[in-house]
């Protein structure tokens, strides 16, 4: 049976009895539950949603950060995608970050968090306390910052010269 | 398939094992580390990104339909799924129905996409653990694909066929006949692979029992698809979530129990078996009708009428010098891929280029979970393991 | 120094060296034994290009070597990212001479499609290549014409341009 979506959803009602303010707002988009909560308790609303006996969102499908500059109140924002193969129901958890901030890894929640969280600091530059290895995953220190992020260039600010026994010299992007 | 020696682990010394980044047993470029005590693996750290090319940023930096040639390549053993996933997103932002004709479709060539990464899958895996016979007739069955994609679409391998709102061009009678032709021969194929493996007992002993993971520990991790169902949780997306026509069709989830190797193996077997059915019936299911919806401000309309029509003039010119704009918005699409489950989040401003476009590929979750699958394993079952999870590291990179 | 140096020094004087070059080439260009760098997509294509119908054992790369010290073709097959250059660069350092490169596909020749942060606008930043062959991908025709290309190539070097 489909699950109502926006503010009839049932998780809504749990969380905000349970978490209260941390709850910012309930949205839909395209179909889809879109949950606003607050930063410091992210890890603590996911491991609810997780284990409540009528929720169930065992699945972590996506972990994610947004960059929207000047666009929101806080600058970046953590995206998290949940399902729960009782309900049939697609859930979008999503945490605002302003730069600097710091968010509560989910990886002690699922495992599966491990690296997409290492790849949201590595993008964006967005830290998560506790995770057990932040580093980088797919990126190299030498290009000198966040890939992601809306300032980043799209060509990069260092680009390779040369590659020989010694090492490989970088140079900055002209 | 031996089991771990404890004596061995406390009288040997550990090593650091460095295979790759280029190495025959591991297909694409990954760099693992594997700390060993004797053959016993006790860690295994991979590192990953030696084809990380930074297709999010470039998408960011492209219309909407030349983000469709990047997908293509974002998974290049199954070319057409990611494109599928992709478009399926952006039609949802657009609240966009994609003719029937089209549904079926995309449900063909997804599906042929699917049986094509088996394919090479199954070449990769059985050279991998010695039986090279096999790579040759799977790749042999994977140019028939080839071909008939290169007849539907132009091109062998990236057809950049899938549009948004629908498909590129219609499927010749000669095309589907290739498709009919194809379908009719395969299962035999199918057979002849199996024959060389599924009762071979080198190829049991080499994967039966190797790599076994439970169900919760497989979701805990983020596991999908074939690895997923070997396992015993039938948790397919186009059964589940069915999507463009998938409910009208009727097929079988392939479901093994006790996610080892060998049954992670039958499961993509059996599901060769099933998409061939799903062709068959895309075929059988093809009425005549439009490819594409008539929206002209997001499709081209067709070339004759761009001579004659003022109108479809300036939205032909629109659409390709700028591209279509895209109403504010997010949505979350997620696809059954060969691998597992793909999810697209689009999250759009209101113009031609995406916001942010982000892809979660099955290969980037299951690689995680290597060292979970290996740890107390011999380094050949690592190779066995790493295989059976059917990696693509341009998935996993992006 | 190798035989081939010390054969050349006597070889020249004597003025058979048009006939020793004539014959060394022609053993080096039919038996071109590839390592494969399998990066992207173009693997696939250069994966096709061995099996049947293309087959290319029968132009004499008979053998894809997994080691660059017995290879003596390397085809960059696919995209070549920064953290990937100096990994390509050191098995070309590995390969013994002679040796040549084939870059195939748009990636290898130029970047291609991924003009971004993190990928080499081209191989040859990184290595000296003897044939580009474009595409994206390329056909398993045209690896192969691209190899009997190098293969003329080849027959119009000196045999001691590479010892």
């Amino acid at each position: 049976m489909p699950v109502s979506q926006g503010n009839n959803h049932p998780a809504v009602h749990k969380l905000a009895r349970t978490f209260g303010r941390s709850v910012i707002e309930a949205a839909c988009s395209s179909g889809q539950t879109i949950l606003t909560i607050g930063r410091n308790d992210i890890g603590l609303v996911c491991r609810f949603l997780r284990d409540d006996h009528d929720l169930r969102y065992d699945h972590l499908s996506d972990l994610c950060g947004v960059d929207y500059q000047d666009k929101k109140p806080t600058r970046f924002e953590v995206v998290y995608q949940l399902y729960s193969s009782m309900l049939g129901d697609r859930l979008c958890i999503r945490v605002g970050v302003a730069g600097g901030d710091r968010v509560p890894t989910v990886t002690d929640v699922w495992p599966a968090a491990d690296w997409l969280e290492r790849e949201c600091w590595e993008m964006f530059g967005i830290y998560f306390d506790r995770h057990p290895d932040v580093r980088r995953l797919l990126t190299l220190d030498e290009y000198g910052g966040f890939p992601l992020r809306k300032d980043f260039p799209l060509r990069g600010t260092v680009e390779i010269v040369e590659v020989a026994e010694g090492g490989v010299t970088w140079r900055p992007r002209s | 398939m031996a089991a771990p020696v404890v004596n061995e682990v406390k009288s040997a010394g550990t090593m650091v094992l460095h295979m790759g980044p280029v190495h025959p047993g591991l297909h694409g470029i990954l760099s693992l580390d594997v700390t060993v005590a004797g053959e016993v693996v006790l860690a295994v750290r991979p590192s990953v990104g030696y084809l990380h090319r930074g297709i999010e940023k470039i998408a960011e930096n492209k219309t909407y339909t030349q983000i469709i040639m990047l997908m293509e390549r974002l998974d290049f053993t199954a070319p057409m799924i990611s494109a599928f996933g992709y478009c399926l997103a952006v039609e949802k932002l657009l609240d966009l129905e994609v003719p029937e004709r089209s549904q079926d479709i995309r449900v063909i060539m997804a599906e042929l996409s699917r049986i094509q990464s088996h394919l090479v899958w199954l070449a990769n895996y059985s050279t991998d653990l010695g039986s090279t016979t096999p790579a040759m007739f799977a790749f042999q069955q994977r140019e028939r694909i080839l071909d008939i994609w290169g007849m539907v679409a132009g091109s062998r391998m990236h057809p950049f066929y899938l549009r948004i709102g629908g498909v590129s061009r219609d499927i010749s009678n000669e095309a589907a006949e290739h498709i009919s032709e194809f379908v009719e021969t395969f299962p035999r194929r199918i057979d002849e692979c199996e024959a060389f493996l599924t009762h071979n007992q080198i190829w049991i002993g080499r994967t039966k029992g190797v790599g076994a993971v439970s169900a919760e520990e497989a979701i805990r991790h983020g596991l999908t698809g074939p690895v997923l169902r070997a396992t015993g949780v039938a948790h397919d997306l186009r059964k589940v979530h069915p999507y463009s026509g998938y409910e009208r069709y009727e097929f079988e989830v392939p479901v093994r129990r006790q996610g080892d190797a060998y049954d992670r193996y039958l499961v993509r077997i059996n599901e060769m078996r099933q998409s061939v059915g799903l062709v068959k019936q895309g075929l059988a299911a093809l009425r005549p009708g439009p490819l594409c919806a008539d929206v002209p401000q997001v499709i081209p309309p067709p070339l004759e009428r761009v001579g004659s029509d003022a109108a479809a003039l300036i939205h032909h010119f629109k659409i390709f010098s700028e591209g279509f704009s895209v109403p504010e918005g997010q949505a979350f699409i997620a696809i059954e891929s060969p691998r597992g489950e793909v999810g697209i989040f689009l999250v759009s401003d209101g113009s031609p280029r995406p916001y942010r476009l982000r892809v979660k590929t099955p290969s980037f979750m299951n690689l995680q979970a290597l060292e979970l699958l290996t740890r107390g394993k011999t380094v050949s079952d690592l190779i066995a393991i790493l295989g059976s999870l059917d990696i693509s590291m341009s998935e996993v990179d992006r | 120094m190798g035989v081939e140096e010390y054969v050349a020094r006597t070889l020249i004087t004597v003025g058979l060296d048009r006939a020793v070059n004539w014959a060394i080439n022609k053993a080096r260009k039919n038996s071109l034994w590839p390592i494969g760098l399998e990066l992207a997509c173009c693997a696939l294509e250069m994966k096709a290009s061995c099996m049947p119908p293309y087959d290319l054992a029968r132009f004499g790369a008979e053998l894809f070597q997994p080691s660059p010290r017995q290879a003596d073709l390397m085809i960059v097959a696919g995209t070549v990212t920064n953290k990937m250059a100096p990994v390509v660069r050191r098995i070309y350092d590995h390969m013994a001479e002679p040796k040549w490169v084939i870059a195939m596909g748009a990636c290898a020749a130029s970047g291609g499609l991924f003009q971004s942060y993190a990928v080499l606008q081209g191989v040859d930043c990184v290595i000296p290549v003897d044939v580009y062959v474009p595409g994206c991908p390329p056909t398993p025709e045209a690896l192969i014409h691209g190899i009997l290309q190098l293969q003329k190539k080849i027959e119009e070097e000196h045999f001691s341009d590479r010892i």
